[in-house]
């Protein structure tokens, strides 16, 4: 595979001491490279799921991945990467709460916490009762993200879902601002918003399933959520805005994955990924109020 | 073998927390605060934490970090700058990833995070009985003196604002009736799972009902038919007791969502 070269750079670098000494295990360059695809598509991505107030359903998405996980291990598939159970389980899932949305009589909200317990529940008393058999931290995993079990056909995985979603969404961005901001403007205008309200599911939904390895099932909306918010009270214009999302979850996504290992502490990459993004938050925050009430 | 000794303590705990979770239950429904359920109790890790390090009662952390939750919501709500979504995403993942690394740090204890995320029907300790008992006291009684006028916030913010009701006031009450629940029930259903016990039953008793205090009264014995029945099933099965609670709840959900489409149809 083509990622043998770029590891072989990597490593080779790293033992000439350009790059932190971690860098020279295999394993290593995996997840950094994996956490450079998902920084910048989760922390893009995310302003929109910002926009939209879609951060529940995004959390449930990513919660829904634990029952993926659980069925794809049922059905026999490997159980370090069930991929296909795991994409066709979450769309199946983002598909139907968002068809249910509004023919219920329930808020979407409610609605949407319907779900997210009910594929907890099922996924989580699937795993626990597999991990018994298997291997008791499968569940750990699945649950907080693992950097050390990615290997080249996760990567492989995570770049064919971000190419394409990046490649998607760039062109469609202002379209699927304006369907946000304002619909029945947008609908006027002949932006199909239906349409792109689908597709735009479908992007979350198979970006976050493709990171639930490195951020972990419980965790994985929070890079949706946290940087855009932090970029959204230090951006003046919508480029900043996305541009400092960006990079936001990218540092975090490279601090959580490095930090621990140099650090030599037992902390899931998830945990410490997320906890990094959320103190990038509360250091925006509060550097605002602390720079007094202007405008953004 | 379902009158186990702990089988009877998990049910009579399960009831406790079915009874007062129908009324606050509805009022999450009503108020579209299953978001602030679900980030009270991911925050309730934290308070785990906390507990283990500070040697203090983890009911009484978790409580102290859900104030701390719904203060830090209200104050920065009040900026306008964030969706009360985006906020809630932010606290409930920062919260559940500080609890955790928190506690993967802490090496002298050895914590079952699986039991505490899922539940732990062993768990259930007379001492638990007495939180979630007493708990469940105080918030219905807090419920029914409130009743009123939590109502009326609730239907018609600003016509309750006009007739002298705290609205705000309400909201923080609501907020911390939540964090007690979660604090009490957490070891029953899981961390993950414990809105599920407030949210589901609330959600499957609407199509049944006509009046607020009707849907708490069948919201309530929605809660605890899937108290008993998922305890029950998990004994019988050997399945993880927090999650067979919701299973049960789902398909009490499922089936009321489709007798409440027939009805429309017909």
């Amino acid at each position: 595979m083509s990622f043998d070269l770029l590891r072989a750079a990597v490593q080779d670098w790293a033992s000439h001491g350009v790059l932190p000494a971690s860098l020279t295990y295999g394993f290593m360059v995996n997840a950094l490279l994996s956490a450079l695809i998902i920084g910048p598509v989760l922390g893009g991505l995310g302003t929109l799921v910002v926009t939209k107030r879609m951060a529940f359903f995004s959390e449930a998405v990513g919660h829904a991945a634990l029952t993926g996980v659980a069925i794809g291990i049922l059905v026999g598939e490997p159980y370090t990467g069930p991929y296909g159970s795991l994409f066709g389980f979450c769309l199946l899932f983002a598909l139907l709460v968002n068809y249910l949305r509004n023919r219920t009589g329930l808020a979407s909200e409610t609605l949407i916490g319907v779900f997210l317990s009910i594929s907890l529940a099922l996924g989580g008393s699937l795993l626990l009762v597999l991990a018994t058999r298997i291997n008791i931290h499968i569940l750990e995993n699945v649950l907080f993200g693992s950097v050390l079990t990615v290997d080249d056909g996760d990567l492989t995985v995570l770049l064919a879902v971000a190419v394409p979603a990046a490649a998607l969404t760039v062109p469609l961005f202002n379209r699927l601002l304006a369907a946000s901001f304002n619909p029945s403007l947008a609908l006027v205008r002949g932006v199909q918003v239906k349409a792109l309200d689908y597709l735009f599911v479908v992007v979350i939904t198979v970006v976050t399933v493709a990171s639930v390895k490195i951020i972990g099932a419980v965790l994985v909306g929070a890079l949706l959520v946290i940087p855009a918010a932090a970029a959204r009270v230090l951006a003046r214009s919508l480029s900043g805005f996305v541009a400092l999302s960006v990079a936001f979850s990218s540092l975090a996504s490279l601090a959580g994955i490095l930090l621990p290992v140099e650090l030599d502490l037992p902390v899931p990459s998830g945990g410490a990924i997320i906890l990094i993004a959320g103190m990038i938050f509360f250091a925006a925050a509060l550097s605002r109020l602390a720079l007094g009430r202007g405008q953004p | 073998m379902f009158l186990e000794d702990f089988v009877v303590r998990a049910v009579v705990a399960g009831l406790g927390v079915a009874l007062v979770g129908g009324p606050l239950g509805c009022f999450i429904v009503w108020r579209r605060m299953a978001y602030f359920g679900d980030t009270m109790a991911h925050a309730a890790l934290l308070g785990v934490a906390l507990g283990l390090l500070l040697h203090v009662p983890t009911s009484g952390a978790i409580v102290l970090v859900g104030v701390a939750l719904a203060g830090m919501m209200t104050l920065l709500l009040r900026q306008g700058r964030w969706g009360s979504d985006t906020l809630l995403g932010i606290f409930s993942h920062t919260a559940l990833a500080l609890g955790l690394v928190a506690l993967s740090l802490m090496e002298t204890v050895r914590v079952d995070l699986m039991g505490y995320l899922f539940g732990d029907i062993l768990a259930v300790t007379p001492e638990n009985l007495m939180w979630v008992w007493g708990g469940g006291i105080i918030v219905l009684a807090v419920l029914v003196v409130l009743w009123r006028p939590m109502l009326s916030a609730t239907v018609h913010a600003d016509l309750a604002a006009a007739e002298g009701v705290p609205v705000q006031a309400m909201q923080f009450a609501l907020m911390l009736l939540i964090a007690v629940v979660v604090a009490a029930a957490m070891n029953i259903v899981g961390i993950l799972l414990v809105t599920s016990l407030l949210v589901i039953p609330a959600a499957a008793a609407r199509p049944f009902v006509s009046t607020p205090g009707h849907m708490a009264v069948v919201a309530s014995g929605i809660g605890s038919m899937a108290v008993v029945g998922g305890i029950l099933a998990s004994v019988q099965w050997d399945t993880p007791t927090g999650p067979s609670i919701v299973v049960t709840a789902f398909s009490l959900f499922m089936a009321s969502l489709l007798i409440g489409a027939a009805r429309r149809s017909r």
